[in-house]
């Protein structure tokens, strides 16, 4: 018997400083180590101690996938608490109702997750993770849990049925562990890129547990989008990722955008043939395609949606293996599995060794196991009807080949997945459709990848299917907008036995002989198609402009752009879509978005050799003449003794000396990791002069290699130079800043630019404050030579600040400079 | 000297729909800005900075504006220095609420030259 998932969390320490999870955002990655998170676990589950939570309640999480989630989650897990993760998609009434059926006290949300009233406390993750940080209190004894201990509730209907929460044990997750660990080749070391939601119990087994119990790394990514996915793809080389179909289909879609046409079609319709290379050539052939997704990726695990078979084939031709699986939420979730020694196309594989399949006599799949859960939360009835005999219903259809290979041959739960892995229940779309006057029944299902809702109308009452679907868009949220319709020719749905509608049956109508019924005037694209679901009551056309023809409003707009980058996973600035721009400009903006940002600020000067030259030079030359200008007193340095960077240095600015002088007070263990940020509005004015503009240029070059300065434009390109500041933050370079933005005309202080908050808690770094008198006096503004004189410089105790809004961080950092100096006269 | 002024309506219902698009909430609201999630609120600083956005005369940049409310009810913006028009000397609004919709006034105050923030 292998280890619970108790013992698997307990046993995390074990790996030390092996890299564990990798957090992504827009600005820097954050690494935690294996001691890291078991350090970060036990402070977690010493928090939910403290807050007198005791064995068996529920926590909820509503939150997107970072490692302070999962350090949360096992914390639940390790202390007997309840986990009940929640799709981040969940409409904020609908987390109310979970939170009170279960009797959640504590409810852990993401930044972007909006306060709810519980009984509790609604606590946003990012405060968790501070309160947690190293040298809080741990928690050191641990529950003895039981095997039939409720492990975890996940909620899988929708948000109109009523929802069911299925239990999952401790033996459930650890049986399913089990499970799953013959058939995982053994590979030297695990990287995982995490691509769907944690709420899934997909990803949780799969691309966490399973990562987790063989020394693997895990890396989180802020936002899907691509140039963030191909991004870490490049950087973490991941070889193994958990997908849901759709996701695959996109990937491959993007991939085979890059390639030149020719290449594209012979690709597109050759993969059967390229099926017959051998592996080992197909991976040669391709290996530039595969380098797109960081060269090294080789399995695929897929599940939760049915999986075309072109797709499968088309990655298998690549060399990399699409591994499909089928299982559910009650099951913990895999039942059978393809593995890389026994996969075959189409198929959902074998079922797992302590895994039992039958099939009734309707066709209907049945399971039995100890992953399989013991019923649902409070739902007698539910858990009744959900068993025969023992025997788990699936609720889907499927058959097995001679050699024990499952296929699926229809699911009852018709469940749609998005790209991203957000569900959309056909139940709750339907309800909405099912509300409009003159709807007699509806059935939802995905075709073609979208949300399709096929109509029954009652010819007598009903307005225009337009009208009925818009009406009931209006009240869907945007994951579940119906995109497409089909009105049912005959007089009633086909239905089971006990009057459900047979979504398969529905399913196969659609595919023979009713696409042609679909509704004629929508238009073809999904660009237009998207416009027209914001649009209703305009006809769209190519060249119809936002605002005038369409009738759009700015918010409907930034409606319209937060749709285009969920539909095609790209990043659209707002500035690109104005209530001028075109449907077909919009097609343009999608393309552009989908191209990666290029540059990226120079490293050379963050090469050895010329930190060597740099110290060099500034030891034996800057300083000692800087030395007989300004007469430096330093005080605070005892605070710079125990400082682990990176940190930021953030202080007053009064002279063009002070980014020198500041440098030349620091350790040099400090000084030769630090960077100098400038404003670069003083390097490069835009200057009719050229002559003007090439010594600025000439200045700045100097600059970059004396003081290590890079720039922060005060208009365009901001961000940019903040992933810059993230990227010497994650290499461990300290940076010096001034965030009055510009030098004080008499040695007063202005007040702090918001930059700084945002810098602080972006990139989660330490502020050590410090106060810079004198200079002025030596170099005022505008003069070019120094008059020589005293200066006083002093730093005081670093901060480490609770997540607050940039405002408020800022005003505390702007404090704490000016309690260095009681008597600085301060102008706000 | 001279002066810019913006006007922005928005409906409440709207916001009540789209505070499910994290997405959206995302790119228009500042976390801080987000503590109160009612729609009324929600619409209220929309229509704020939308209308700081016409005054100041710039595409609007979302995050780069924030809006909080001082002791006395009172809203105030601020501007990222990034974004922000070196001439650019004051700036103010104001908001109201009725029924469904919100509605705000912004005012701008800008030197005829200037040499830097």
């Amino acid at each position: 018997m292998t280890a619970t998932v108790q013992d698997l969390i307990l046993s995390l320490p074990d790996r030390g400083d092996r890299a564990a999870l990798l957090l992504r955002t827009s600005f820097r990655t954050f690494t935690w180590s294996y001691a890291e998170l078991a350090r970060q676990v036990r402070a977690c589950a010493h928090w939910f101690a403290s807050q007198d939570l005791v064995q068996g309640e529920r926590v909820v999480f509503w939150a997107p996938n970072s490692p302070i989630w999962v350090s949360a989650y096992l914390a639940c897990l390790a202390s007997g608490l309840v986990p009940v993760p929640l799709d981040l998609h969940s409409a904020p009434h609908f987390v109310e109702r979970i939170a009170d059926e279960t009797g959640a006290r504590v409810l852990l949300r993401g930044r972007y997750q909006t306060a709810l009233p519980v009984r509790g406390q609604s606590m946003p993750l990012d405060r968790l993770e501070w309160l947690t940080r190293p040298g809080e209190p741990e928690r050191t004894a641990w529950p003895a849990l039981r095997a039939d201990d409720l492990a975890e509730l996940m909620y899988t209907s929708g948000t109109t049925s009523s929802p069911k929460g299925v239990m999952l044990t401790h033996e459930n997750l650890r049986a399913n562990l089990e499970g799953i660990q013959p058939i995982v080749p053994p590979e030297p070391f695990y990287r995982f890129v995490s691509l769907l939601p944690l709420s899934h119990a997909f990803e949780q087994t799969i691309g966490l547990f399973l990562p987790l119990s063989r020394g693997g790394q895990i890396t989180y990514l802020e936002t899907l989008k691509p140039s963030a996915l191909i991004d870490a793809f490049r950087k973490d080389r991941p070889n193994a990722v958990v997908a849901v179909p759709r996701l695959l289909d996109l990937l491959r879609s993007r991939v085979l955008g890059r390639l030149p046409k020719p290449l594209r079609a012979a690709l597109s319709g050759l993969s059967p043939v390229l099926l017959v290379l051998p592996w080992p050539v197909r991976r040669a052939l391709f290996a530039p395609l595969r380098a797109q997704l960081g060269g090294c990726l080789r399995y695929v695990v897929v599940g939760g949606a049915p999986l075309d078979r072109s797709v499968e084939r088309f990655w298998d031709a690549l060399g990399i293996l699409v591994l499909q699986g089928y299982g559910l939420t009650e099951t913990a979730p895999v039942l059978t599995a393809n593995t890389p020694s026994a996969h075959r196309i189409g198929s959902v594989g074998k079922p797992l060794q302590n895994v039992s399949i039958r099939i009734d006599p309707d066709g209907g799949i049945l399971a039995r196991g100890p992953n399989v859960t013991p019923g649902y939360y409070q739902r007698p009835e539910a858990t009744a009807a959900a068993f025969v005999d023992g025997w788990l219903r699936t609720g889907d259809l499927g058959q097995f080949d001679r050699d024990g290979f499952l296929y699926l041959r229809g699911r009852q739960k018709d469940m749609i997945v998005t790209p991203a892995g957000l569900r959309v229940y056909p139940e709750d779309v339907e309800a909405a459709l099912n509300r409009q006057s003159g709807v007699r029944e509806s059935a939802v299902l995905e075709w073609r990848g979208q949300v399709h809702a096929v109509l029954l109308l009652d010819p007598l009452k009903a307005p225009s299917a337009l009208e009925i679907v818009a009406a009931a868009n209006r009240q869907l949220n945007p994951i579940q907008q119906i995109r497409g319709w089909t009105l049912w020719p005959g007089s009633d749905f086909p239905r089971t036995p006990t009057l459900k509608v047979r979504k398969f049956k529905v399913r196969e109508a659609l595919a023979s002989n009713l696409p042609s019924r679909a509704h004629p005037t929508r238009p073809t694209g999904r660009v237009a198609q998207i416009v027209q679901d914001l649009a209703p009551d305009h006809m769209v056309s190519p060249a119809g402009r936002l605002g005038p023809d369409l009738g759009l409003s700015s918010i409907d707009r930034l409606e319209l752009i937060t749709l285009l980058e969920e539909e095609f996973h790209v990043d659209i600035p707002d500035a690109d879509v104005t209530s001028e721009t075109t449907v077909a400009g919009l097609d343009e903006v999608v393309r552009r978005g989908e191209r990666l940002p290029s540059s990226r600020p120079p490293t050379w000067q963050l090469n050895r050799g010329v930190v060597e030259l740099r110290d060099i030079a500034q030891r034996e030359l800057i300083f000692p003449i800087l030395r007989h200008a300004v007469w430096l007193t330093v005080e605070g340095s005892e605070n710079l003794r125990s400082l682990s960077p990176p940190v930021i240095f953030a202080g007053n600015h009064v002279s063009h000396l002070d980014g020198p002088t500041v440098l030349m007070a620091l350790p040099p263990w400090l000084r030769r990791r630090t960077a100098v940020a400038a404003l670069a509005g003083f390097y490069f004015p835009t200057s009719a002069n050229p002559l003007e503009n090439t010594w600025h240029w000439t200045l700045f070059d100097l600059a970059e290699l004396f003081f290590n300065v890079f720039p922060v434009p005060r208009a365009r390109g901001f961000r940019e130079s903040l992933r810059h500041a993230g990227f010497l933050a994650e290499h461990g370079w300290s940076i010096l800043i001034f965030p009055e933005g510009t030098r004080s005309v008499n040695g007063q202080m202005t007040p702090f630019r918001e930059g700084i908050g945002l810098l602080a808690t972006e990139l989660k770094v330490p502020i050590v404050p410090f106060l810079l008198r004198g200079t002025h006096r030596i170099l005022p503004p505008r003069a070019w030579v120094p008059r020589p004189g005293p200066a006083s410089l002093r730093f005081g105790a670093p901060l480490y600040l609770p997540p607050m809004s940039y405002g408020d961080i800022t005003r505390e950092i702007e404090k704490a400079v000016i309690a260095l100096a009681p008597t600085i006269e301060v102008r706000l | 000297m001279f002066i810019g002024t913006g006007v922005d309506l928005a409906r409440v219902d709207r916001l009540a729909r789209l505070s499910t698009n994290a997405r959206f909430l995302r790119r228009v609201f500042t976390p801080a800005e987000l503590d109160d999630p009612r729609p009324s609120h929600l619409a209220g600083i929309f229509a704020a900075k939308e209308a700081v956005f016409k005054a100041i005369g710039q595409p609007p940049c979302w995050q780069a504006l924030s809006v909080s409310r001082a002791e006395n009810g009172r809203p105030t913006v601020r501007l990222d220095v990034a974004w922000r028009d070196p001439r650019l000397r004051a700036l103010d609004v104001s908001i109201s609420h009725e029924g469904e919709w919100a509605i705000a006034v912004a005012i701008a105050v800008f030197d005829r030259e200037g040499d830097g923030v």
